[in-house]
């Protein structure tokens, strides 16, 4: 209590402090404040006795959860003069079940230096995001949600806000400098873009530092024609711990090369680009000497066509991506999807999969996706993290998916302030070497179809409230022929609709609708990235519908209440004793000034 | 001008892609990467049953399970071993048409924290790549491993499994500093479950030094007076030995809590020999190491975790002890046959902190760290 109130008088006498000097100098406020309260029942065939394949009851798994907080992160922005501004966002968190106060938590959440110098430079300090291409610095999306309906997509957003997620940057430690140089003839201009940062903090005896450094220099000659390389290196330092000797590092370098050539018309723009690269990765082995070093390369080429006055593109890509093409910060996957959800975390009678999930543990669904916090990864990891083939088989690693080769195509069409905007994405890939069928070294063929449209209903019918209709949906298929045939197919469908009934008042809804079936391996990797012996034969018949109904007030354009009614059904169509529900009604609060 | 140079860097690009493009991969010409595997056909069966012939296996006497099945064809298959109390686990995998004692052996070892125990049941499960049916046998652990006994690159850290239930006592070389008051061995419980055995050493307290920095430890003596060597003769080399000892850390530990409490591994070395000159050394004994005249070397481990974790420390990685009272004045060099004590410490910094270790399965090894996976 008393180091509470220590805290409290902190807070005042900064903003005391704040104001005095807002006299002669900016200070000003933004933030967020949130209530969420969520009410979960879980039901279903699980938790009964099934005499006929020997299930019995599970008296042990919760049946009901109920969870919630309320946060007020203040950010106080100090700006003295165009190089300087000082950020600092301060939570104040109160989960529910904490007695008046006692309960609360009160951090730092965030704290920034940031400026321009001389009107040239741009620096920033502190916690930062940072991203640079697709095959060196890349926080990519788990799974397929270009055309998440609205309600689930506002629920995801929440997640996201918590574990940083903005964009497709990485939340980091360290320093960033950028600068454009111009000029007045041959070259328009040459960026420059310069970071250093700390990933992982040691522990004592045990994990050494990471660092990583990067940058970017991309040279504009004009709008036709731009070249670009990225660089990237993360590192372990050694000598950060008591007994170097014994604990694995790793150094992991990626350089690349991008250019775009683009030639503009007045009704189309045609463009070719693309992105070649290489990894070198080095992990040193305990108590000994010699190291696991591999190297590999990748290249991404395309082409574009865009008619300017439908906003209609198309474009093809090819790529060749090593199996041994390692990129920490482009790999790493943002979800674990193997981790213990949060709600319902342990269930008896269910799917586990042996050697990466724990026996009785309740294997992360769709909506654990987009309402678990806690599944969330912030950190690079220095391996390819395990998956779940049923969710993404295709780019599992985002756009760097090692071991991929093949063509992309696909098109698109208006954009969101139009009455539509669709598009539609095929992926005709494939190994480009064989992993783990030794007999025959057959290759996994992947095909894979996505899109969706977004229609602005009100537009067509002339509607002066908002109407608007998502659909989306993903399709893979995954073959591999011979000795050891693996064939896995999933489907995965988004359907939403928002209704504005009166002013600013919203009726919402939305599904979303997975299912796979087959069968797949999932290869786990050790800690020098290398696929461990034994395997995971995974079989699957499955599917998952979430639903989501409810209303939404907003207040203004950032601030909004919105009620919501949830249905999880997750059903194993060849054992029904494992099916089981999660039925929700959700509370969210939401102010954003 | 403009064209020209548009074409240059269309020359400059094009090489660069074409270079790439004509760098060879390493596995290229394998046309295959990652551990071989074989998935059951539609027509796959097991011909003769998943059956653990040997119960009970007695792996002290260095006997192992060897697993027994037949199948129609080849595949690639996994056995996960279980133990129902310990909660020890073991996987064997391979690729083959039967199981037998030379493809499906168990000889007592673990793969994860805890280690499997005298007495239990243990659950076997066959799983066959591309098959959903799974295939279970149970049998029980007679013995296991015997660890009192040293083999040419495993020492157990004498008493230091604690699986007496108790501290063995000064006559037989394991006694606690400063007192009994700071010491206990627990018996494993529903929350705290001991890696090994049953029984594990719990260091707690608050220092009553002067300094409150030292809280309390468990010291080792290697023989008597003849102060005869604590490792082997042949564990010379300081970069082939490896002090391991499993230490369990906080619950619950907060996020940037400050870590009071560090466990200090540590080897005394008798680099003077002053048996023959006691009064000079009040704190000499039959060893004949007197604290203020030689080396101590210390492995030290900050309690920061949460649960149980296996610390490793290479002997030429040890730092010189910095009581001076204490090991802080021999020779300087590393020289492990003249190693005669080793001793636990708990330090709390700051001082006249309470602090806490849980520790168990203490063990030198050479030649590498401890690896209870072989």
């Amino acid at each position: 209590m008393r180091t509470f109130a220590k805290k409290v008088l902190v807070v005042v006498a900064l903003l005391i402090s704040a104001t005095y000097v807002s006299n002669a100098q900016v200070v000003y406020w933004n933030g967020l404040g949130r209530a969420l309260v969520t009410g979960s029942w879980l039901n279903g065939n699980a938790l009964k006795s099934d005499p006929g394949v020997g299930q019995q009851k599970d008296t042990t798994s919760y049946r009901k959860s109920t969870d919630g907080y309320t946060i007020f992160d203040l950010g106080i922005n100090a700006q003295p003069n165009e190089a300087l501004r000082a950020a600092v966002i301060l939570r104040l968190s109160n989960s529910f079940g904490g007695f008046y106060g006692d309960g609360s938590q009160f951090l730092f959440r965030q704290l920034r230096l940031d400026g321009v110098i001389s009107k040239k430079v741009k620096y920033e300090i502190g916690d930062i995001d940072i991203g640079l291409s697709q095959y060196t610095l890349y926080n990519f999306s788990e799974i397929y949600n270009d055309y998440e309906s609205d309600i689930l997509r506002q629920r995801r957003s929440v997640v996201e806000y918590e574990n940083f997620n903005f964009g497709n940057k990485w939340r980091m430690q360290g320093a960033n400098v950028e600068t454009n140089l111009r000029f007045t003839q041959g070259i328009e201009k040459i960026g420059l873009k310069f970071f250093a940062t700390r990933n992982k903090r040691y522990t004592a005896a045990t994990n050494p530092d990471r660092f990583m450094i990067g940058g970017r220099v991309d040279v504009m000659q004009s709008r036709n024609i731009q070249v670009g390389m990225n660089y990237v290196y993360l590192w372990d330092a050694l000598r950060t711990i008591n007994n170097p000797s014994l604990t694995p590092t790793n150094k992991n370098q990626v350089l690349t090369g991008d250019f775009k050539l683009s030639h503009f018309m007045d009704k189309i723009d045609l463009s070719v680009y693309g992105e070649v690269g290489m990894s070198n990765n080095a992990y040193s082995v305990n108590a000994m000497t010699d190291t696991i070093k591999t190297t590999d390369h990748f290249y991404d080429v395309g082409a574009s066509v865009k008619y300017k006055p439908l906003l209609l593109k198309f474009w093809v890509n090819y790529r060749d991506v090593g199996a041994n093409f390692f990129s920490t910060g482009a790999q790493t996957r943002r979800i674990n999807d193997y981790g213990t959800p949060n709600m319902f975390s342990y269930l008896n009678n269910t799917v586990v999969e042996p050697g990466v999930m724990a026996p009785g543990t309740r294997q992360v669904t769709m909506l654990d996706y987009v309402s678990d916090q806690n599944l969330r990864n912030l950190n690079l990891q220095n391996s390819l993290m395990v998956y779940n083939p049923a969710y993404n088989n295709i780019t599992p690693y985002g756009q760097a998916t090692p071991n991929r080769k093949g063509f992309t195509i696909g098109g698109s069409i208006g954009n969101s302030e139009k009455l539509i905007k669709a598009d539609v994405i095929a992926d005709l890939l494939s190994e480009s070497v064989s992993v783990g069928d030794t007999i025959g070294k057959e290759l996994r063929k992947y095909t894979g179809v996505k899109g969706g449209l977004s229609l602005n209903l009100h537009k067509l019918l002339r509607y002066e409230k908002g109407i608007v209709l998502t659909l989306g949906g993903r399709y893979e298929n995954t073959v591999r022929t011979g000795v050891n045939a693996i064939s896995l197919k999933s489907t995965l469908v988004d359907a939403g609709l928002t209704v504005e009934v009166v002013k600013q008042l919203d009726l919402i809804g939305g599904v979303k609708y997975i299912s796979a079936k087959g069968s797949e391996s999932i290869y786990l990797r050790n800690i020098y990235n290398e696929i461990t012996n034994p395997f995971i034969s995974y079989n699957l018949d499955q599917n998952q519908t979430l639903i989501s109904y409810g209303a939404r007030y907003r207040f203004s354009k950032n601030t909004y209440f919105s009620v919501n009614g949830v249905r999880q059904v997750v059903k194993y169509t060849q054992q029904n004793n494992l099916n089981y529900n999660i039925d929700q009604v959700f509370f969210n609060y939401t102010m954003i000034f | 001008m403009l064209r020209n140079m548009k074409m240059n860097k269309i020359w400059v690009v094009v090489p660069l892609i074409l270079t790439l493009l004509s760098c060879k991969r390493e596995y290229t010409d394998k046309g295959v990467v990652g551990p071989t595997q074989i998935m059951a056909s539609k027509d796959f069966k097991v011909t003769a049953p998943f059956s653990a012939p040997i119960d009970p296996v007695l792996f002290d006497l260095d006997v192992c399970e060897e697993f027994a099945a037949t199948f129609n064809e080849t595949v690639s298959w996994k056995i996960i071993i279980t133990g129902n109390t310990s909660k020890g686990t073991k996987t064997l995998s391979g690729t083959s048409d039967k199981l037998d004692a030379n493809t499906a052996k168990w000889c007592g070892s673990h793969d994860g924290l805890y280690f499997f125990e005298a007495g239990e049941t243990v659950t076997a499960e066959l799983i066959v790549s591309g098959s959903t049916t799974t295939y279970k046998t149970s049998f029980t652990i007679g013995s296991t491993l015997n660890y009192s006994a040293p083999t040419s690159n495993f020492q157990l850290v004498k008493g230091c499994d604690f699986e007496t239930g108790a501290i063995l006592g000064f006559s037989q070389g394991q006694f606690e500093i400063p007192n009994a008051t700071f010491i206990k061995v627990l018996a494993q419980n529903e929350t705290i479950a001991a890696p090994e055995g049953v029984y594990f050493c719990r260091i707690s307290g608050k220092s009553i030094e002067n300094n409150g920095f030292f809280v309390a430890g468990i010291q080792h003596r290697g023989k008597d007076s003849t102060a005869t060597a604590f490792f082997p003769p042949d564990w010379t080399d300081p970069t082939k030995i490896f002090l391991n000892v499993y230490v369990r850390g906080i619950d619950n530990l907060m996020t940037g809590y400050r870590p009071f409490a560090t466990l200090n591994f540590e080897v005394d070395e008798n680099d003077n020999d002053l048996l023959a000159n006691l009064t000079n050394c009040p704190y000499a004994s039959g060893d004949g190491f007197c604290p203020p005249n030689e080396d101590g070397w210390v492995f030290k481990i900050p309690i920061t975790h949460q649960g149980w974790k296996l610390f490793s420390c290479r002997y030429s990685d040890l730092i010189p002890s910095e009581d001076g009272k204490n090991g802080g004045f021999g020779n300087r060099v590393l020289q492990p046959q003249n190693a005669c004590r080793v001793q636990f410490g708990l330090v709390s910094s700051p001082p006249f902190n309470f602090v806490q270790a849980d520790i168990d399965f203490a063990c030198m090894t050479y030649g590498a760290p401890y690896d209870p996976t072989k």
